[in-house]
């Protein structure tokens, strides 16, 4: 197994190497000027001039690539043309808030998707199994941000009983950085009225995210409990005269969870790309914000070095998600 | 088996109903005013920021030398308390104000802003533009200082609304390395002169203010202390946002909302007109609209009065430039009226038949679609075909500027929707950045390639005038020069709009520009 991953990892390097040639490609490729852009409407020729050589833009294009991946390499992703502040700084800041929304989604989506297509799975054919599916169906149908808009209007509007709009209300100020995720923050400084209220605002937008997957998740999840539990194995097991809750998630669940993780593995990607949506729907300060104003903005630096991260952190998820497969069937490792 | 099922449906539903969480949702906090900007702050540097927006929030957190009195151009008093313009209108001595602190304790003086304009100058970015026609910059005591011109400038007090003073204790303080201005520190951080504090920004998210008690200007008890600006760039949410109480105010560009809003009994709809006007401008370099009469005939086939109904924030415009700063002069034979036949008769005139154009408006902006949709509309009928094609704003703005190297007829553009507004009050701002013959090609948006000697040689001559009737007199003679040449549609001039809690009190629209008088305002 130690050589897959290092195999994997390898494979890991020469990916971001062709992301970020690709990314910067296409950057350079659109007409745009960043220069204008940061030296503002009023700025002389000569100020342009200025800010286009400061910016590095005044080079050739592959000592530009060139210069950008030397100091990838030692850790510096640029400065934003936007902010004039670290990339990676940047970065750092607003990825937490993108992962704290993606964890919250992907605990409903677990819970609720799992959750149904067992039940589904238990009462085929009965009031759950329908309900189901028809929730799968509306989940797979209708987009993101329409749910994100829906249920704002319903439990915000209406109901008044959660909120939109950024991570925290305007009553905090944002918990000292620890882990940069506000839950977890605002608990290790003792400030509990803040979790509850982090906790808050993230159901809508956690929410919103997780549906789909939810959708997905408790389809596969019942046709796949239905394949295991007609297998000899969970008849011997029930035979046995074992508990039902232990036939199910001992015996079947566990049996039926390779398609399931694959399945999961790949949403957790598409997760990451749903976030954009929510995050402009909920004003969610995350990184898919950050990385479409960048891309408005022409900020070069800011663009590649999402990418590269963006890809990064997807091909640790499928490697992730090929390792709990190892967990999960031992029969897979050998 | 029939225990699990329930235990499991229990934990589904206590997850897919929500909890009932007492979150007090919308409830308003007396002394705080939460402002909805569509628009994310990019940095809080004073010497770097080069968005209108930005510039607006800093308003309250720095000050200027020289501001504008309230709704008009004429120079008023801040950090200075009053100058000397010489009469060749190249030396400007000004009087500093005494005793003004900075948020950080240290004093306002010459030395401040002294290194303010080090500071501009070393970045040349944002309000660097400002500083391009200063000579010479002299500490004359702590309590004056003088600017000498490179040439004669009567616009300069005007321009000066543009540079915030920052302390130079406090950037020294802040610098990681010497002399790097603590650019760092102040893309997140800021310290000034102005009535509020910034006590924390969140990129992203929120911006607080907080009252600064030691400002100069004196505070009134009841006006709001704390002034959180909330980054939503989602309209609709936005708007419920402010229908729940959790916004009192927002920016807002789109006219249904307005309409729906409008049925409201908790908000009320502030309004009034901008010194925004929305122009399509037509191509003057090459192809079918070089011909003044087709420009017209063009200008003619515009539905003004449909495009004003479907799109109420915006009404006649003033032409080239605004009449505020025209004495309430419009120029004549402005073409604010559709009359098909006389864009027919213009067209035989020119001899032209059945012909193409392209019109460019940028990605998002759905009014400018509309606009073309109309005009697409009309011109049909005229055997005028108008190809609408959208860009984001960067892309589009390159492509016009880089055309003008190029000159190849397979990429140009005929026209394209500028909406404009002012930095500082003047009609120059107009004439200089839109109509000027250098203003081409990306150094303003004259990127239609408008090119008049006699109209370049007025704006340089009105910039000569100390005398303000003087300077409008040119202006008048420019704009109206444009007007009779018609190198734009001159489509609307738009309101401001501010949807805004009634129980929010104290409010004015500057109509020059969008600041939102937070310091003024109080909570009834």
């Amino acid at each position: 197994m130690g050589l897959v991953i290092a195999r994997r990892l390898a494979f890991l390097v020469l990916t971001l190497v062709g992301m970020s040639l690709f990314v910067f490609i296409v950057t350079h490729a659109v007409p745009q000027d960043p220069a204008r852009l940061v030296a503002g409407d009023y700025a002389t020729r000569a100020t342009l001039e200025k800010v286009r050589q400061d910016l590095g833009l005044d080079r050739p294009l592959w000592e530009q690539y060139y210069l950008y991946m030397r100091a990838l390499l030692r850790g510096d992703l640029g400065r934003s043309f936007m902010s004039n502040k670290p990339v990676l700084k940047e970065i750092l800041t607003f990825l937490p808030a993108t992962i704290e929304l993606s964890l919250a989604s992907v605990v409903f989506s677990l819970v609720l998707g799992l959750g149904l297509g067992v039940l589904s799975a238990i009462n085929r054919g009965g009031l759950i199994d329908h309900a189901s599916r028809l929730i799968s169906v509306i989940g797979a149908a209708m987009p993101i941000f329409w749910y994100g808009l829906m249920l704002q209007l319903i439990f915000y509007r209406r109901l008044g009983w959660l909120p939109v709009g950024g991570r925290l209300g305007s009553s905090f100020a944002a918990p000292p950085t620890i882990t940069g995720f506000y839950t977890i923050d605002a608990a290790l400084t003792g400030q509990w009225p803040m979790v509850w209220d982090a906790v808050a605002h993230l159901v809508l937008p956690g929410v919103s995210l997780g549906f789909l997957t939810v959708a997905i998740l408790a389809r596969i999840t019942r046709s796949s409990m239905l394949e295991t539990l007609n297998q000899d194995y969970v008849r011997t097991a029930r035979g046995k005269g074992l508990r039902e809750s232990r036939v199910i998630m001992v015996h079947a669940l566990r049996n039926a969870s390779l398609p399931i993780v694959t399945v999961f593995g790949l949403r957790l990607g598409a997760v990451f790309a749903g976030a954009v949506l929510v995050e402009a729907v909920f004003a969610w300060p995350g990184i898919g914000t950050y990385a479409y104003k960048a891309i408005e903005f022409s900020d070069y630096p800011v663009i590649i070095s999402f990418a590269v991260i963006a890809s990064l952190l997807y091909a640790l998820v499928n490697l992730a998600t090929d390792l709990v497969y190892f967990a999960l069937d031992p029969r897979i490792k050998q | 088996m029939r225990h699990w099922t329930r235990l499991i449906t229990l934990l589904i539903a206590g997850l897919a109903l929500a909890p009932a969480w007492p979150a007090a949702v919308g409830a308003p906090v007396r002394d705080t005013f939460n402002f909805g900007s569509i628009t994310k702050v990019a940095s809080l540097d004073p010497h770097r920021i080069t968005s209108g927006w930005d510039q607006y929030l800093l308003a309250y957190v720095y000050d200027v030398l020289v501001g504008r009195k309230k709704g008009s151009s004429e120079p008023d008093p801040r950090l200075a308390v009053s100058w000397r313009v010489s009469p060749n209108a190249r030396v400007y001595t000004l009087k500093l104000r005494e005793r003004v602190k900075f948020h950080d304790g240290s004093d306002f003086n010459a030395e401040a802003v002294r290194y303010s304009i080090e500071r501009a100058n070393h970045f040349k970015v944002g309000a660097g533009w400002v500083l391009e026609d200063v000579e010479k910059f002299e500490v004359v005591d702590p309590a004056t200082v003088r600017f000498t011109l490179k040439q004669p400038n009567a616009l300069f007090l005007s321009w000066l609304d543009s540079l915030f003073i920052v302390s130079p204790a406090h950037v020294r303080k802040n610098e990681r390395r010497p002399g790097d201005y603590a650019a760092d520190f102040y893309a997140d951080g800021a310290n000034g002169t102005g009535p509020y504090r910034v006590t924390q920004r969140i990129p992203g998210d929120k911006v607080f203010l907080e009252r600064f008690d030691g400002y100069w200007n004196g505070w009134q008890p009841k006006h709001f202390r704390r002034i959180v600006q909330w980054e939503v760039g989602e309209a609709t949410t936005q708007r419920l946002m402010l229908e729940r109480g959790e916004l009192d105010a927002i920016r807002l560009f789109s006219s249904d909302d307005v309409r729906a809003m409008r049925r409201s009994a908790d908000l009320v709809i502030n309004e009034t007109p901008s010194t925004n006007q929305f122009y399509i401008r037509l191509n003057m370099a090459q192809g079918p609209t070089t011909d003044a009469r087709v420009r017209k005939a063009l200008a003619y086939a515009f539905d003004f009065k449909l495009f004003y109904q479907i799109e109420d924030q915006f009404g006649p415009s003033d032409g080239p430039c605004v009449s505020e700063f025209m004495d309430g002069w419009k120029p004549s034979g402005l073409i604010n009226e559709a009359n098909m036949s006389r864009a027919q008769q213009l067209l035989r005139e020119a001899g032209v038949g059945p012909f193409r154009i392209t019109f460019l408006y940028p990605t998002g902006v759905e009014w400018e679609r509309r606009a073309a949709e109309i005009w697409q509309n009309n011109l049909k009928q005229l055997g005028v075909t108008v190809d609408i094609r959208t860009q984001t704003w960067p892309t589009m703005f390159a492509k016009l500027v880089a055309w003008k190297d190029t000159r190849d007829t397979a990429t140009m553009e005929n026209s394209y929707g500028q909406l404009w507004g002012v930095r500082y009050a003047d009609t120059h701002a107009y004439l200089n950045f839109m109509y000027r013959s250098d203003a081409i090609g990306g150094a303003g948006r004259n990127m239609m390639y408008y090119n008049n000697p006699e109209v370049d040689r007025m704006i340089d001559q009105a910039t000569l005038q100390p005398s303000v009737k003087a300077r409008v007199d040119m202006y008048k003679r420019a704009c109206q020069m444009v007007t009779d040449e018609a190198p734009d549609i001159f489509v609307g001039r738009s309101l401001m709009r501010l949807p805004m809690r009634k129980d929010v009190k104290g409010f004015y629209f500057d109509k020059l520009d969008w600041r939102i008088p937070f310091h003024q305002m109080w909570r009834e």
